[in-house]
């Protein structure tokens, strides 16, 4: 859809200035899909404070201030007479910051394993489709046997083993992401290959990368980013989930999941900001991936064209 | 088909050996031992009582020898005996097996009740507040983690009304009741989660079937429109449905650890991560390899049911 | 329409805040206020200090917070649980019959108590097996001093290196109730089963051997147990009623097949047990048990008890809220709920000696220089650690339990020497070679997010001191295979817990350079010689004071940081009677359950039930 728009508009208009084509295909996209812009929207928001966290943080999210412990939301800090605007948490430091630079944790944490997982997986997915025969069969067999390995067990496991480190949490949710994507993406491939033009591909004797590269991979990108766009979710959960377990990203770095988790479930009657604020950003954060990947694949997806 | 399935099942030796040696590796590869954590308790110990402790366990004997005993064990489904508590590793787990099972159902049937229900409503009243409402709350509930939802669950009816769930566990057999006041509510905490995305995905494929030719027939032919919607439009839009929830109850199956051990319920998942904090490696071991077990058999009847279900589908390079 | 669905998602979100604000606040709908008390109230009332997970579990199981019994004190106001035994006439007598329902650990251990050094065992299965000798539990002992009593046996004397111990005529292996093992059952506690008892604990493939070290043999005479000692030690005894030490009888293990591991589990304690891995264990009062309280009625007073077994620290709360736990250990943050709005639960607060300390490579630089320790002890602000998160509830000691209250170094003493100096640690940095500070990396076993939060705090101590620490976290596992060992393997610092142990365990397991647990690879031959010497000191007097030295010696050279020792801290539920017990130092058969009793009339009005078992 996207691609037609742009065509359809440089039609129309001769070649207007990328600017305004953008924010004409923004006006759009934001018409047909308003739901999903409010996605994108949470999105922008997300990696806004993300890149930017160490300029519009009020306060160092690591500073401790002992004696401004658990202060309320919109309160002022007994001892330091801080201003803070979602309160501290138990050892008195400041939410707004921590939640920031938790923005920051999460979208590194949660893009990296994406990019890593779902990369490695569309590879072998897509290899593995195009090769076929036995190089096909062996690598199912291990991609099956990675597959049923139960998801937190497995992540859990690869990080006792590798030890606590923001990049091993990394590392952990990337591998068990490989398996159900490259699955998902062998299949599509396995579609793709149906189709008459990879025939002819072969025909005029096309090089195998050059099949790969121009053919093959734009042709199940559609389906890489709508998967992308729904793990991106679960990697925050299930981020949250390791460090409920106590293997997430250690600390002292602000994560949303440690947050969550920590010391805030012992704090819920009496200090509920605590628990509430990385709880809202998590689910903010997800639920704004998930309405923006839907959105992608109504346009995105053939057969989804004309539906909302 | 027959060559298919008997294919598939052949196929599945290899994938086994892979997880048996996966799991394996992965468990040794852990630091920390079972040893000195049973002696966590003693003052002082000498390395001679900690190595004697290590042959006791058999843990002396070389990886490989250890890794062989264990795959040829695994052949007549014999797992070795827990490192913590002496007990066959198998035992164990066959008698824990029928509460997760029981649980992961029941969260099944909340996901699939619920996911269907809602995704059909959001389709059939597409656009509508009703549905922006539900997908946001599907959206919604895949952004909480399951431990906080348990969390809540717990603690609600205890700061509202100063009523708690009842604390210990019962087969359901023995006390139906005590054994429901439990797994409803731990059910519930996973399976709203896991309801997400059935939800999602009985909405998409509603609207298409929605839009296909044989439905705008059964418009002309006059039929109610409830009854368009149940009797043609449900049954083609639930396939690929169904598919998906056949693999989601076997990986509810592995999704049972944190509520487990929130409610108290004595699973499969909760002795799983009961082992690994103690490093008690041959169960761990034994029970990844039946969760994984399980998991590859679902997959494999889904595959083969997916077949009978729409016979579109070929078999040729699955 | 148009404008309708643009204007929809946005009504949505925010309906969906406020739902799951409603749900975060569980309601309350002023969380301002909340918060403030909040803040109030943990600064004012002492209220308290750890999940009793991060202090008192040293050497306990994760998470598990219902050990910890108590003592004396009976903080709250409500009318104060005293010893049935106690003097004074106005107190309620105890009532037999009843069940108290408590929280611990899951019994999915092995069964055999010369195979496990956890807790976990010794709040379940161990509750059916007794000692030799036992630590007394009553209000007039106080926070770690001891006084040992008998049990199965009930009269000793040591005569140099001649030891012989009275076998109880009166005890009995249980019969009803136990498993059936023929020949055993409700027959005579003999003498001859003493001596096999000792020797399975002394034996091969025991883990409690470090006990019996001075034991050079044991034999059985008539109704008497005869040891011949090695060399004379101040610490048999003690160690023959240390917790660990349960007897087993021979019938039992052979049933078992040469081992306990799976049972059978018969005693001579006032309850048998019975056991749902991870649901409950189920103890019933053992109509034959053979001790009585000191106006000679027979003990238990319970019927029954039930070990509920709840891994989620939340859910345990939630438990004992809706009364369906007796007792349970708290947090802080648990307390100010209690205190809002349970007035009727009673609180116990005992101080205990586990600890959390900070070990050092005292082989390698700069570790191996005095100075550098001492300046980091000077960078931590202790008691800014306790108020923040502990509630103001930790004390200062060398986490060793000693012989005697004479034995321990006085409070002002350590808060003399741990007051947070900066600029003192700086000058000792500065003469040690560092004046831009130290880089140093720092371990932490992560038992709980507790400890967590301790060392967040005490990274920004450190740091205004200028000891920049990068933090490494590991899992118990980790922490207890690498660095809670001989000769850890870490770099630079470690933080972690240790359990309670007595002054000679802990000194010749820690500080001896020989000693099993030696993580922090301290070689001091004079501290060696003082600790060897105060093992084998038979005058109590004497020996006092040499344990008075080493502590002061300890205290200057900082081989450990210790940062806090804590407290246990219980709350139980009005009826349940006679909780109040010194910790003394039986870990870890510290709770006896014998001496529990509830009231009737209470209980039936609080549970709001008919239910009473008699």
């Amino acid at each position: 859809m996207a691609q037609e728009q742009v065509i359809d508009t440089l039609q129309e208009r001769g070649n207007p200035p990328f600017l305004q084509r953008f924010i004409k295909s923004t006006l759009r996209f934001i018409k047909k899909k308003p739901v999903g812009a409010f996605g994108a929207l949470l999105m922008i928001i997300m990696i806004f404070c993300a890149g930017t966290a160490q300029w519009i943080s009020p306060y160092d999210p690591y500073q401790v201030h002992p004696r401004d412990r658990i202060t309320g939301t919109f309160e002022r800090g007994e001892d330091t007479g801080n201003y803070y605007i979602l309160g501290t948490d138990e050892i008195g430091r400041d939410l707004l910051s921590r939640t920031i630079y938790g923005a920051r944790t999460s979208v590194t944490v949660s893009f990296l394993a994406i990019i890593i997982g779902t990369t490695t997986g569309s590879v072998i997915g897509m290899v593995s489709a195009f090769f076929g025969g036995k190089f096909d069969l062996v690598i199912q067999r291990i991609i099956d046997a990675m597959f049923a390995f139960p998801l937190l067990i497995f992540a859990l496991a690869i990080v006792s083993v590798v030890g606590q480190s923001m990049m091993n949490v990394v590392m952990a949710l990337a591998i068990v992401l490989i398996p159900s994507v490259a699955r998902t993406v062998r299949g599509a491939a396995l579609s793709v290959m149906e189709m008459p033009y990879m025939e002819s591909c072969r025909t005029i004797g096309a090089s195998t990368f050059r099949t790969v590269a121009l053919h093959l991979m734009p042709n199940v990108t559609a389906v890489i980013i709508v998967l992308a766009s729904i793990q991106l979710g679960s990697a925050i959960i299930v981020e949250a989930s390791l460090s409920f377990l106590g293997l997430g990203t250690p600390p002292p770095t602000p994560s949303w999941g440690a947050m969550l988790s920590g010391s805030s479930r012992n704090f819920l009657e009496i200090a509920p900001h605590m628990a509430i604020i990385p709880g809202m950003a998590i689910s903010m954060a997800v639920l704004g991936i998930n309405l923006l990947g839907d959105a992608i694949r109504d346009l995105w997806d053939p057969r989804m064209r004309g539906s909302q | 088909m027959q060559t298919y399935i008997l294919r598939r099942v052949l196929l599945m030796i290899p994938t086994l050996m892979l997880v048996a040696i996966g799991i394996f590796v992965l468990t040794h590869l852990m630091p920390g031992d079972v040893i000195m954590i049973q002696l966590e308790g003693a003052a002082s110990f000498t390395p001679e009582q900690y190595e004697s402790i290590k042959k006791e366990l058999g843990m002396d004997k070389p990886y490989i020898y250890q890794m062989g005993k264990w795959l040829w064990g695994l052949t007549h489904l014999d797992m070795g005996n827990s490192l913590w508590n002496n007990k066959p590793v198998t035992e164990e787990i066959f008698s824990r097996l029928p509460t997760t099972l029981q649980l992961a159902f029941m969260a099944f049937i909340v996901s699939s009740v619920l996911g269907i229900v809602f995704g059909v409503v959001a389709a059939i009243r597409q656009d509508t507040m009703l549905d922006h409402v539900t997908r946001i709350f599907a959206v919604g509930g895949l952004s909480l983690p399951d431990f906080w939802v348990g969390t809540l669950i717990i603690l609600l009816p205890i700061i509202w009304f100063n009523w708690g769930f009842q604390t210990t566990y019962a087969d359901p057999w023995e006390d139906f009741g005590r054994n429901m006041q439990l797994m409803v509510p731990a059910a519930t905490a996973i399976g709203v989660r896991a309801s997400a995305s059935v939800m999602r995905l009985t909405r998409t494929t509603m609207l298409e079937v929605l839009r296909n030719d044989f439905i705008r027939t059964a418009h002309a032919k006059g039929l109610r429109e409830r009854m368009v919607i149940y009797r043609h439009a449900l049954r083609n839009a639930l396939i690929p449905v169904v598919t998906v929830m056949g693999t989601q109850l076997s990986r509810l199956l592995g999704g049972t650890v944190i509520v487990e051990m929130l409610f108290a319920i004595p699973g499969v998942g909760r002795l799983l991560l009961d082992s690994i904090t103690q490093r008690d490696l041959t169960q761990v071991q034994g029970n990844i390899m039946v969760i994984a077990g399980i998991f590859i058999m679902m997959n494999l009847i889904v595959d083969i049911s997916y077949g009978f279900l729409d016979p579109r589908i070929r078999y040729g390079r699955l | 329409m148009r404008k309708f669905r643009l204007l929809a998602p946005a009504l949505l979100a925010s309906g969906m805040l406020a739902m799951l604000l409603i749900m975060g606040c569980g309601g309350s709908d002023d969380d301002s206020t909340t918060t403030s008390t909040t803040t109030e109230s943990s600064s004012a009332a002492s209220t308290a200090a750890s999940s009793s997970s991060s202090t008192s579990e040293a050497a306990a199981e994760t998470k598990e917070e219902a050990k910890a019994e108590a003592t004396t004190a009976t903080t709250t106001e409500t009318t104060s649980a005293a010893a049935p035994a106690a003097t004074s006439g106005d107190v309620a007598q105890p009532q037999y019959g009843g069940e108290w329902t408590f929280q611990s650990t899951s019994p999915r251990i092995g069964q055999d108590p010369i195979n496990t050094t956890g807790t976990g065992y010794f709040y379940n299965w161990g509750t059916a097996l007794s000692s030799l000798l036992r630590y007394k539990m009553d209000p007039s002992i106080c926070s770690g001093c001891y006084e040992i009593i008998g049990d199965l046996a009930d009269s000793w004397t040591v005569d140099g290196l001649d030891v012989t111990l009275h076998i109880n005529p009166d005890a009995k292996w249980q019969g009803s109730g136990a498993p059936t093992v023929a020949g055993l059952n409700g027959r005579n506690f003999t003498a001859e089963d003493a001596v096999f008892g000792v020797k399975r604990l002394a034996g091969e493939g025991s883990y409690h051997v470090g006990y019996w070290a001075a034991m050079e043999s044991v034999s059985a005479d008539g109704d008497n147990v005869k040891f011949k000692l090695k060399y004379p030690s101040a610490t048999f005894i003690p160690n023959v009623a240390y917790g660990f030490n349960k007897m087993s009888a021979p019938e039992a293990v052979d049933a078992g097949g040469g081992n306990l591991q799976n049972g059978p589990t018969i005693g001579t304690s006032g309850f048998t047990v019975d056991c749902e891995v991870d649901v409950q264990c189920v103890y019933t009062r053992n109509p034959d048990f053979h001790l009585s309280d000191d106006n000679g009625n027979q003990l238990p007073y319970l019927s029954q008890a039930r070990n509920i077994i709840i891994p989620d620290v939340q859910a345990r709360f939630a438990a004992f809220r809706a009364r369906k736990l007796d007792t349970h250990g708290i947090t802080a943050e648990q307390r100010i709920i209690i205190d809002r709005q349970y007035p009727e639960i009673q609180n116990d607060e005992i101080k205990h000696y586990g600890s959390w300390f900070i070990h050092f490579r005292n082989d390698q630089a700069p570790w191996n220089d005095k100075r550098v320790r001492q300046a980091v002890s000077k960078s931590i602000d202790r008691q800014e650690i306790y108020d923040t998160i502990y509630g103001g509830l930790a004390h200062m000691s060398l986490a060793m339990a000693m012989p005697a209250a004479e034995a321990y170094l006085p409070q002002e003493e350590f808060k003399k020497a741990w007051k947070r100096d900066c600029t003192e640690a700086k000058s000792l940095l500065t003469a040690a070679g560092f004046p831009d500070g130290l880089d140093a990396k720092f371990w932490v076993a992560n038992y709980s997010e507790t400890t967590i939060a301790v060392v967040e705090l005490m990274q920004q101590q450190l740091k205004e001191c200028g000891i920049r620490i990068e933090l490494f976290i590991h899992d118990r596992a980790t922490y207890l295979a690498r660095v809670f060992t001989r000769h850890g393997e870490f770099e630079d610092m470690a933080y972690g817990p240790q359990g309670i142990f007595t002054a000679d365990q802990w000194l010749s397991a820690y500080y001896h350079s020989e000693g099993g647990r030696n993580s922090s690879w301290t070689d001091d031959p004079e501290l060696d010689k003082m600790i060897d010497a105060q093992r084998q000191q038979m005058d109590p007097a004497k020996r006092n004071q040499e344990l008075l030295d080493i502590q002061a010696y300890l205290l200057d050279q900082t081989y450990q940081a210790v940062i806090l020792t804590g407290y246990s801290r219980t709350s139980h539920q009005p009826y349940i009677k006679n909780y109040a017990y010194s910790s003394g130092l039986d870990y870890p058969g510290r709770r006896h359950v014998e001496h529990i009793w509830v009231d009737k009339d209470e209980y039936l009005t609080y549970r709001n039930e008919k239910e009473w078992i008699d």
